[in-house]
């Protein structure tokens, strides 16, 4: 008897052929299209995680286990934002979103969801745990990220709750621990009053080494002047209301970045990622790169 | 007098020499980056009020936590009747080590931060060794046991091998000077909130008299934070506890400012 929600991605590479099995049960849906063939060193491979209705509706558990095999590149997808719905009245039922997944040596893995959107409200715990089997040679892409609610419905960051935990360890200790909680109670809105969406994005691992290396040159370059109210912005561009910032991992082997960056609208933030993010176009192959840049 | 009392005055001396004055806690990024204005402080609006509370708040649940927990741990193994033994030194040390290593994991996304913790750690770490521990009242058998701990941990933080961070460094040394755990965490909380409005005064944010009315007033907001948040400790040995919510951070856009400070043009905080 399948458990609600749960969902199941292995990919490995036998006898030289990439090996890819998934399996899910409602209210979740993973799909594997063909991800292109195989590049030098690197088997590439992808999955869809989706909700049947586009959201994940209070009460629901939804719990992804994955594995990324040696040579393997494994890119994880949504269609769509991810939406969080309110809980029924006089429930006071959480959703959750588990993601556990292991990295053997020499393999990738990318998660790269849409933003989560939490509706007002809604009570959201996403979960999310990645094992780097080898802290020297498993990679990973790590994008978290969220919009501030429904704007069409004038909704903006007026939800109930929203945790969310990243764990990036090896198999003997925990390495980083992210976990943000914003909970109505504690008036969080007040301080995310100028954004619309944030993002934290963990580059580690030498197959992405080039990603990490370009965030880091690009931060060094700046040179941050002191905001003035009153100043008049020349060619203001929509790249300039993206605010960021990058911070050195390097912690038992692992090496890489920890990215994090806000704006005043989703689609610029959209951008400007996918912009810094092209240089895994070699790493993940045209096909998958492609998937993952018009998924919005 | 209460011994306990005269510590307390003490540690809460903004004179303390632990290297706090270089720390500006996300203050000075906030600041260039439009977070905090100048000249709002006599506003309805008071930016740098609401900055102090939400990072107090942010201190409250991401290290106060660790903090109670070093305390609990540390004072509970001094308590027992070997609580002088080397047994005892190493239990209390490789507790310490667990918690400040998850520290150290939940800092790992800002060096910035990460870094002013470990200076400030090592420094009040300094400062019991070769202050503290060697005055006469840590001269039993529980004190010396204290400095034991304290100098293993100043080695193996020489080495690498430890990193000695501030929240759990000050739990550390409480427990080792005798302090209640109420009176310690009241002591956490305060010293963070001088700490910033200290920062606050040295950018020109506010006056040095009006700061001590404004820190005058947080007394109710900290004492609110306290009544709801000091029962929390952090838990970490199960995976539900990776996933829980002992200890967390609630200022994800300071967070991000914080991590540009070394990208100031012209700065006078270290972080």
């Amino acid at each position: 008897m399948p458990i609600p929600g749960a969902g199941n991605v292995d990919c490995r590479v036998v006898a030289g052929q990439l090996r890819q099995s998934v399996s899910s049960a409602y209210p979740l849906k993973i799909l594997a299209p063909h991800a292109g063939p195989p590049l030098d060193d690197r088997h590439p491979a992808v999955s869809y995680l989706m909700s049947y209705g586009g959201g994940i509706v209070h009460g629901d558990r939804i719990h992804v286990n994955a594995r990324v095999g040696s040579k393997c590149a494994l890119v994880l997808l949504t269609q769509g934002s991810t939406k969080v719905f309110r809980p029924k009245p006089d429930t006071s039922e959480q959703t959750f979103q588990t993601i556990i997944i292991d990295v053997e040596p020499d393999a990738l893995l990318c998660l790269l969801p849409d933003p989560v959107t939490c509706f007002k409200d809604a009570m959201y715990n996403q979960r999310q745990s990645v094992t780097l089997h080898s802290p020297t040679t498993s990679s990973l892409v790590l994008l978290d990220w969220m919009t501030s609610g429904r704007m069409s419905r004038g909704e903006r960051w007026d939800f109930g709750k929203y945790f969310s935990v990243n764990v990036i360890r090896t198999p003997d200790r925990v390495v980083v621990r992210d976990a943000l909680l914003l909970q109505k109670q504690d008036h969080f809105a007040r301080r995310l009053e100028s954004v619309e969406a944030f993002a934290l994005i963990f580059i580690l691992g030498p197959a992405v080494a080039e990603v990490a290396q370009a965030f880091r040159e690009e931060h060094r370059a700046q040179r941050i002047k002191p905001f003035r109210p009153n100043a008049t912005r020349e060619h203001a561009t929509e790249e300039e209301g993206i605010k960021w910032s990058v911070s050195e991992v390097s912690e038992y082997g692992i090496m890489g970045v920890a990215v994090r960056a806000a704006g005043p609208s989703t689609e610029a933030l959209k951008e400007w990622i996918k912009r810094r993010l092209v240089s895994l176009k070699p790493v993940i192959g045209d096909s998958v790169w492609s998937m993952y840049a018009n998924s919005f | 007098m209460e011994k306990e009392t005269w510590l307390l005055w003490l540690l809460a001396d903004s004179q303390l020499p632990t290297g706090g004055f270089v720390a500006s806690a996300g203050l000075e990024a906030a600041l260039q980056a439009g977070l905090v204005s100048e000249g709002a402080v006599e506003g309805a609006s008071d930016s740098l009020t609401a900055f102090i509370k939400d990072s107090a708040l942010n201190q409250a649940r991401l290290a106060l936590p660790f903090c109670s927990r070093v305390y609990e741990e540390t004072a509970a193994r001094l308590a027992q009747e070997s609580g002088g033994s080397s047994a005892a030194i190493q239990s209390v040390l490789a507790e310490f080590l667990g918690l400040d290593n998850y520290l150290h994991a939940m800092l790992s996304s800002n060096k910035v931060a990460m870094r002013a913790s470990v200076a400030q750690g090592g420094g009040l770490l300094s400062l019991f060794t070769r202050g503290y521990a060697l005055a006469e009242c840590m001269a039993d058998q529980r004190g010396q046991a204290c400095l034991g701990v304290a100098k293993q941990l100043q080695r193996l933080a020489r080495l690498g091998e430890a990193k000695a961070h501030w929240a759990t460094v000050f739990g550390l040394v409480c427990a080792a000077l005798g302090i209640s755990l109420a009176h310690m965490q009241q002591l956490y909380m305060f010293q963070f909130v001088r700490q910033v409005f200290s920062a606050a005064i040295r950018l020109n944010l506010v006056g040095p008299l009006r700061a001590q009315m404004l820190e005058c007033d947080m007394h109710p907001f900290v004492s609110g934070l306290l009544k709801e948040h000091a029962h929390l400790r952090v838990a970490f040995g199960s995976l539900d506890d990776l996933f829980g919510e002992s200890a967390v951070y609630t200022e994800p856009i300071l967070e991000l400012y914080q991590g540009m400070h070394d990208r100031l043009y012209s700065r006078i905080f270290n972080s």
